[in-house]
């Protein structure tokens, strides 16, 4: 080793946004190799990349100095870092005052405001390029001395610009003039010179310039890394002296982000009480509640055992701040679900945090809370998705803005930003841009690989193509701005800005930490989140419906449990609108899987994810599970493991366990690996545990395909982590959905339109499901409907009535208006205009969704006569009394009648569902005789081919099913599963792509009761629903021709209808998009 | 209007997108395009997702109507009375010009023919009314005459489209069901104006002649080109050169009224025996100085051959540009040198202008400079006479001192006594067989190579340039490609050319 000690204190890392061209963990890993003595990391005007950088370098074993680099806003720059605790405090105070004074992402911190943070803090002053000659150096100096006096140094660097030596030897007189050492750096901004293309397209993507018009704004040369000492000591050989104040500067340095310890706030504790013992107060009160009849002994065991753990761990402050969230919501009837390691527990049951009876799912306490990994549970909380910011602003106004802050979420480049950024600084033409990311489906990590390239006609050899490739590879997972979490919440005891900096949020009213969920974690500071769930407003609302027309009050946790019946419609895969299990996935699995216990919920809500796919566990679970196969466990010390899931790992837990039984893992070696997959992603040292990981298993007599598999299932983790504790809480709302589903179909969907945006499905989707369940539905009508959807009397029970909420494009003022004026009844469109004082645009709004059915007036009379209302406010009430307008002539006998076609398609227009009728039986002469009805899919034989028709409902292409395409497609009769493999949607790009209504024709493939239909030939029928749209009607004798794309353009086929405006604008407006997810 | 543009392959669909928001959005589509699915509005990327081989190429409003202009222009063969119609049509009002055609129908077929020749695809219509006329051509089918009396009938068919109302009236007129305009006669005037507004129930009077609908009429164009025939041949120079003054003398004026400068001037002399004789010469900038021009085109006079005789001779402006008259002022002045540099740029200028005239205008070139580190791209010939719109580079200032003098080629240097450090230049060296004892030495200045493309000669990768001194006062820029070369691990061991004389300073 080298007896020069050298430590580098002038470095950005990538959070230095589209500047610093190296991760913190490259930086401590290159300085360690190098020989560094310590590091100093130090961002702009920042600390957000520090948490990062200290886990790095504890893992690696190098000294770091944290720090920030403060460019002052009035003139400077300067690098702080503080010396210990209360210096860092300050410095943190200091950046949170520059960055809430300045728009979200920039800092306005001024050297004016230095005095009063400056204890404690070592400065270094860095010059410009012109050094000594720029005289106000020299007087930002005098006043940085006066203000720390010996904490003050002044950096030198070399530029290799030419004129290294003048600026040196000019900065070395400055300081031995005033007094101030000389301290030698390198000025770096990447850990290797290979960084230099890198950190050149980034000075391109800062500056919004190609790399062909830099110019000079590019870096001369790659010399901006870290060096080895040898070489700086060669470098400063004159100056020896700066040299040494590096180290200097690091021992006087003594301050590691280990010392923020956290302090839970004290607000939660009851006086009088130490946390533990408010904790076992109100323990034992919640299991009296939950138990009227007596505490059951297993649960009393299961209690003084959690609480002895608590007690040994002190975590009773981290349960008593979360039971006094739910304390809040549940006095205000907020429903709310705790999901999370710890919010399984029976202690947990007892607060009412979660509402999963833990005797149902029998999770092991110290499986989440682990006295090894000494780091708080983690619980979340769900709540109700339209409530969710009342308990945000109790969280406010309990422990004040300076001591609650959101954690932020760091945006990182992901593949296609990263080909747009890099594109256009290569100077890359649009076009190529856009079809290298076009050809790319959703997101990913992986990159593009070369062979893509060739098939989309690029040239993989083209030199300018291929280093882009290499940079967009770089550039991906590089940090570009703070965004703010979705709800997780830091609460301290003292002053949160002395923690971590905090800036403005995009959102008004809203401050972020610097540090993101990841960072918060690998401190061990508590972060709660507070996170909004449709579905429990959904319940909420069921709830409510019950209550009110049934007269029966349920609970989360008083539902009646493992109901049979809940569990034969599961296994129908009856399961729209049910939480979680509904999407086509699911749905195609539940079948499979049929459910019939509450623990099968959960594990069918973990399966089916890209970890255990990723992993190739689904299928050997289905075997064994339905006993095709025997579980076969690889030991006995692994059938503890995974007995509950069959021998086949699935959740979390289970992977970190079997590190630690199969793979000899301490626990905190088990938690350190799933962070490094999750959070860290690019420390490098994911090698390292899948060498340790498979050779330790290969040791301990596993098979090596074992233990890849359950590697690979890690790794899948670290993307998609689903823990078992996650699936419990998720589990239960599955349950309470789908009963509520199964033994209140009108409660359920009513519940579920009042609370859209939510789920998988569109409203018209839940409409039908639910006719389709008996259910009478009933438009909306200005003197029936509220603003929500409602339960009326039916002809068998209750029929819902659809709320004004589902009218397009009126407001809900506008809705509760017209319920709350509505007296009578309104008899006439003026009289609903006069009464409820709406604008003309809701009348107009109103007469589009033909909500004006009890009035006999139909949808074109009514805006007809809306359209007729002079002026822009009615008149007031007395004088319309006074003098009645003279009856008019009544024109709209002179309308245009609407044809069935034309009032079905304003119907989706309006409400994006019809009642009246299905456009498919419509459109069915039109379409001829060969197309088979959805609804008799499940009569024709496997394997058969068939031709099926539908409106596109929604298409997939799931991350993990290569290159496929799921369209799910409706007619009068039912739905219809359409699998599009790559090379038909290659063939029928722009139909699969586009078509609003298409006709299928393929193969019949069915598993258990699911059917597919795998496309061979598709048809683009859409220009169908423009004829329909236009009014042109279709005779059962199927006059009109079938258009299809793959002769020529469909429309040339339409012109001899009259068409109203342009021609294929007019579905646009008319007919809903199909929601697809990518 | 869509017409064929160059470096636009022919066989791919083609869209025209404009920028909004920082996207590129489709504005117009052609037939292919049309008919695979792209719509104007719709996202280029989105339209690519359908049609993978869609063609691209930016909008311009302003070329759309400068060819809907020269379009005008041409119409001026059907009629005097033009008007633009929308951005996308003309209205030309043929009262008593049928005739000269052979009838309505038969002058409609020889437009259509004509257009369709110089590559536009047209819709055409001849009807009592503009609004009428317009209806049909832009909606109707198969009727394109229509007889006097017959408009009514004509139009109850077509879609209220065709009146071209608002977007917000058209959307309500189809929400009520209206598909044909017919279905509007019935309902009384103020019940549709108080729903729809008074513009549909004026346009829909206007297309049905019951309420006037004057064209604005276009005045006729005035071409940048002067004539002047003679009674008799003429052949001798200063003929030429009278005729010539007479013609540039009426050309500037013309510009002047105009606000235009030309960049570019032809001089078509046409003989006696039916031959054309063609002399022209470009500015440096647009023009209309009459003394300027007479001595630029004195200069070049000879190359005319009479031949048998001149009886036409034609002066034509091409590339005009405003030129307003300050600009002229400042630019063109060209008298006294009272007023600075605006004179002397003008002044030289014109000297560039007659330089050009003599050795062609692609030989005259300037050295200008290049945003770059590497000191080979720092600057480039370019042609001085320039067209405009290519941008000035800004000027090179690097900080720290080059030489004014960049050898073409570095040429090798013989180390004669190596300095303790292999780094640092070297303490004698030679160049050209003449030994320098080095004194002082600044630097290193290190460069390195481009790594976006391939720099001739920076293979090895980075260089260190350093400022030496000779005893004798003489300064050299020398430089030594690194030996070290961290980042090309392939080139490590390669022949290490040792040090180079980059450039010399005075």
């Amino acid at each position: 080793m080298s007896s020069i000690a050298y430590a580098e204190l002038q470095v950005l890392s990538n959070f230095s946004f589209l500047e610093g061209a190296s991760h913190a963990d490259e930086l401590v890993l290159q300085a360690k190799a190098l020989g560094l003595a310590a590091l100093g990391i130090a961002d702009r005007n920042s600390l957000a990349g520090v948490v990062r950088a200290h886990v790095a370098a504890k893992t690696h074993g190098l000294r770091l100095l944290v720090g920030a680099r403060l460019d002052f806003s009035d003139g400077g720059s300067l690098i702080a870092y503080p010396i210990d605790r209360p210096a860092y405090a300050r410095l943190s105070r200091l950046i949170t005052l520059g960055r809430r004074r300045a728009e979200k992402g920039q800092a306005d911190i001024r050297l004016s405001d230095l005095p009063d943070y400056a204890e404690g803090l070592i400065l270094i002053a860095l010059p410009g390029l012109d050094g000594a000659r720029d005289r106000a150096l020299a007087r930002r100096l005098v006043r940085l001395k006066r203000m720390a006096d010996d904490r003050v140094y002044l950096a030198a660097a070399w530029r290799f610009d030419g004129q290294d030596q003048e600026r040196l030897d000019g900065l070395a007189v400055l300081a031995e003039r005033m007094g101030i050492p000389l301290l030698a750096t390198n000025d770096v901004i990447a850990h290797a010179p290979a960084r230099r293309a890198l950190a050149d397209v980034l000075t391109c993507i800062r500056e919004k310039t190609s790399i062909d018009n830099a110019g000079r704004l590019l870096e001369r040369n790659a010399e901006r890394h870290l060096k080895q000492p040898q070489e700086m000591a060669r470098l400063f050989a004159p100056w020896p002296d700066a040299i040494a104040r590096t180290m200097e500067i690091a021992e006087r340095v003594t301050f590691s982000l280990d010392e923020l310890a956290y302090e839970y706030p004290d607000e939660i504790v009851e006086p009088g009480k130490t946390p533990q013992q408010s904790l076992e107060d109100m323990a034992w009160a919640g299991a009296r509640w939950r138990y009227p009849a007596g505490i059951p002994d297993k649960v009393r065991t299961a209690i003084e055992y959690e609480l002895r753990l608590i007690g040994q761990l002190n975590y009773a402050p981290y349960f008593l701040t979360v039971q006094e969230l739910v304390r809040f919501a549940k006095d205000n009837g907020i429903l709310h679900q705790g999901r999370g390691s710890a919010a399984n527990s029976t202690i947990c049951y007892c607060l009412d945090i979660t509402a999963v009876d833990p005797t149902l799912v029998n999770l092991l306490f110290e499986r989440f809370v682990s006295a090894e990994r000494g780091e708080p549970p983690d619980i979340d909380v769900d709540f109700e998705h339209e409530r969710r910011e009342e308990v945000i602003q109790h969280i406010y106004q309990t422990y004040g803005r300076d001591r609650a802050g959101l954690a932020a979420t760091v945006i990182s480049y992901r593949t296609r930003g990263a080909i747009r950024d890099v594109g256009k600084a290569l100077g890359l033409s649009e076009d190529v841009t856009a079809l290298i990311s076009s050809q790319i489906w959703g997101w990913s990590s992986e990159g593009v690989a070369p062979e893509r390239l060739a098939e989309i006609g690029l040239d993989p050899q083209d030199e300018r193509l291929r280093l882009a490739l290499v940079l967009v590879g770089e550039l991906m997972g590089f940090p570009r701005h703070l965004s703010q979490h979705v709800g997780g919440f830091v609460i301290t005891r003292g002053r949160l800005d002395e923690l971590c900096p905090i800036e403005n949020a995009a959102m008004e009213d809203r401050t972020v930490l610097e540090w993101d969920k990841d960072d918060l974690d690998a401190l061990g500071i508590l972060k709660i989140d507070v996170l909004a769930l449709g579905m429990l407003t959904c319940i909420h609302k069921a709830f409510d419906l019950l209550h009110s027309h049934y007269g029966k009050d349920y609970t989360l946790a008083t539902l009646p449990k493992e109901d049979l019946a809940v569990y034969d419609m599961l296994c129908k895969a009856d399961s729209i609108g049910v939480f979680q299990v509904e999407s086509r996935a699911q749905m195609a699995f539940l079948p499979r899987m049929q459910p019939r216990e509450f623990y099968d919920l959960v594990i069918e809500v973990a399966i089916v994810r890209p970890g255990p796919i990723q992993g190739n566990m689904v299928h050997p679970y289905l075997r064994r599970r339905s006993g095709a196969e025997e579980p076969d466990y690889p030991s006995e010390a692994l059938r503890d493991v995974l007995q509950r899931t069959l021998g086949v790992p699935l959740f979390q837990e289970q992977a970190m366990k079997i590190a630690i039984v199969a793979a000899g893992f301490s626990p905190a070696e088990a938690d350190k690996l799933r962070r490094s997959m999750a959070a860290f992603r690019r420390t490098g040292v994911i090698h390292q545990f899948r060498e340790k990981m498979i050779t330790g298993m290969l040791q301990n007599g596993y098979t090596a395909d074992f233990a890849e598999r359950c590697f690979r299932q890690i790794e899948g983790f670290g993307e998609y982590g689903f823990p078992e504790s996650h699936a419990a809480s998720f589990a239960l709302l599955v349950y309470v959905s789908a009963w509520l589903k199964r033994y209140y179909p009108a409660v359920f969907t009513a519940a579920l339109l009042n609370s859209q945006p939510m789920g998988f499905y569109a409203p018209a989707q839940l409409v039908r499901d639910a006719a389709e369940h008996g259910v009478e539905i009933r438009p909306p009508d200005i003197n029936r409907s509220a603003w929500d959807c409602t339960l009326e009397p039916g002809l068998k029970g209750y029929a819902l009535r659809l709320g004004l909420r589902q009218v397009k494009g009126l407001r809900q003022e506008d809705g509760e208006w017209i319920a709350a004026a509505r007296g009578n009844g309104y008899a006439t469109v003026d009289d609903l205009w006069r009464r409820a004082g709406l604008s003309r645009r809701a009348l107009e709004a109103l007469a589009d969704a033909d909500a004006f059915g009890s009035t006999e007036i139909g949808r074109r009379g009514a805006l007809w006569a809306v359209k007729g209302l002079t002026g822009d406010k009615p008149l007031p009430l007395f004088a319309a009394m006074g003098e009645e307008p003279e009856p008019l002539r009544d024109f709209s006998a002179l309308l245009p009648r609407a044809t069935a076609g034309e009032e079905v398609v304003a119907d989706y227009a309006s409400i994006r569902l019809s009642l009246k009728d299905h456009p498919l039986r419509l459109l069915r002469p039109a379409l001829g005789p060969s197309i088979v009805p959805a609804g008799q899919l499940v009569e024709m034989k496997n394997g058969s081919t068939v031709t099926a028709a539908g409106l596109v409902l929604v298409r997939q292409r799931p991350g993990s099913a290569a290159g496929v395409i799921f369209m799910t497609l409706e007619d009068e009769t039912g739905v219809c599963n359409v699998v599009v493999w790559t090379d038909k949607f290659e063939a029928y790009r722009r139909t699969v792509l586009q078509g609003r209504l298409v006709a299928v024709k393929g193969r019949l493939q069915r598993e258990k009761i699911v059917t597919h239909l795998i496309a061979e030939e598709i048809i683009d029928h859409s220009s169908l629903l423009d004829a329909l749209a236009a009014g042109h009607e279709f005779g059962a004798e199927g006059t009109m021709a079938v258009p299809s794309v793959t002769e020529a353009p469909s429309r040339n086929r339409l012109q001899a209808v009259p068409r109203p405006g342009h021609p294929r604008d007019q579905h646009r407006v008319l007919f809903p998009r199909s929601r697809d997810f990518h | 209007m869509r017409r064929d543009r160059p470096g636009l392959e022919a066989d791919r669909p083609l869209a025209l997108t404009r920028e909004i928001a920082g996207r590129a959005v489709i504005a117009a589509v052609d037939t292919w395009a049309d008919a695979a699915g792209a719509v104007p509005g719709m996202g280029l990327a989105d339209a690519r997702a359908i049609i993978p081989d869609l063609a691209h190429a930016p909008y311009s409003a302003e070329e759309d109507v400068d060819c809907l202009k020269a379009l005008a222009d041409w119409a001026g063969r059907y009629s005097p009375f033009i008007a633009l119609d929308g951005p996308d049509g003309l209205a030309l009002d043929i009262t008593g010009c049928a005739h000269l055609f052979g009838g309505e129908a038969a002058m409609l077929a020889d437009a259509r023919e004509r257009l369709a020749a110089q590559g536009f695809t047209a819709r055409l219509a001849i009807a009592d009314t503009p609004g009428g006329a317009a209806a049909l051509a832009r909606a109707g089918r198969g009727l394109p005459v229509v007889a006097p009396k017959g408009l009514r009938a004509a139009l109850q068919d077509l879609p209220p489209a065709a009146l071209r109302p608002d977007g917000e009236t058209l959307s309500a007129l189809a929400r009520l069901g209206f598909k044909r305009i017919g279905e509007l006669y019935p309902l009384p005037s103020a019940e549709l104006a108080r729903r729809f507004g008074r513009d549909l129930v004026t346009k829909l009077d206007r297309a049905l002649g019951l309420a006037p609908d004057p064209l604005t009429i276009l005045p006729p164009p005035k071409p940048n080109r002067v004539r002047l025939g003679f009674p008799d041949p003429v052949g001798l120079r200063d003929d030429i050169e009278a005729g010539l003054d007479r013609l540039l003398a009426h050309l500037c004026t013309r510009l002047g009224e105009r606000g235009l400068g030309a960049r570019r001037f032809v001089l078509t002399c046409h003989r006696a025996d039916s031959t054309v004789a063609r002399l022209g010469l470009g500015t440096a900038r647009p023009s209309r100085d009459l003394e300027h021009l007479k001595r630029l085109f004195g200069q070049r006079l000879e190359e005319i051959d009479p031949g048998f005789g001149i009886d036409l001779m034609i002066l034509a402006a091409e590339d005009t540009e405003t030129l307003s008259a300050e600009r002229l002022q400042t630019g063109f002045a060209g008298t006294g040198g009272s007023q600075g540099k605006p004179a002397q740029d003008s002044r030289l200028t014109a000297l560039w202008d007659r330089i050009a005239a003599r050795i062609g205008p692609g030989n005259l070139v300037a050295l200008s400079a290049l945003d770059s580190h590497l000191p080979d791209r720092c600057q480039t010939v370019r042609p001085l006479l320039a067209p405009p719109g290519l941008p000035e580079h800004r000027s090179a200032t690097h900080g720290v001192e080059r030489p004014p003098l960049l050898l073409g080629q570095p040429e090798r240097l013989g180390v004669l006594e190596a300095g303790d450090d292999p780094a640092r230049p070297p303490r004698r060296l030679r160049w050209r067989g003449q030994a320098h004892r080095l004194t002082h030495a600044l630097g290193p200045e290190r460069i390195s190579p481009d790594w976006w493309r391939a720099a001739p000669g920076w293979a090895n990768g980075a260089r260190d340039y350093w400022r030496v001194e000779d005893e004798a006062g003489r300064r050299f820029w020398i430089f030594r490609e690194r030996a070290d070369r961290p980042h090309r691990p392939d080139l490590m061991g390669a022949d290490d050319p040792g040090w180079m004389l980059a450039g010399i300073f005075a």
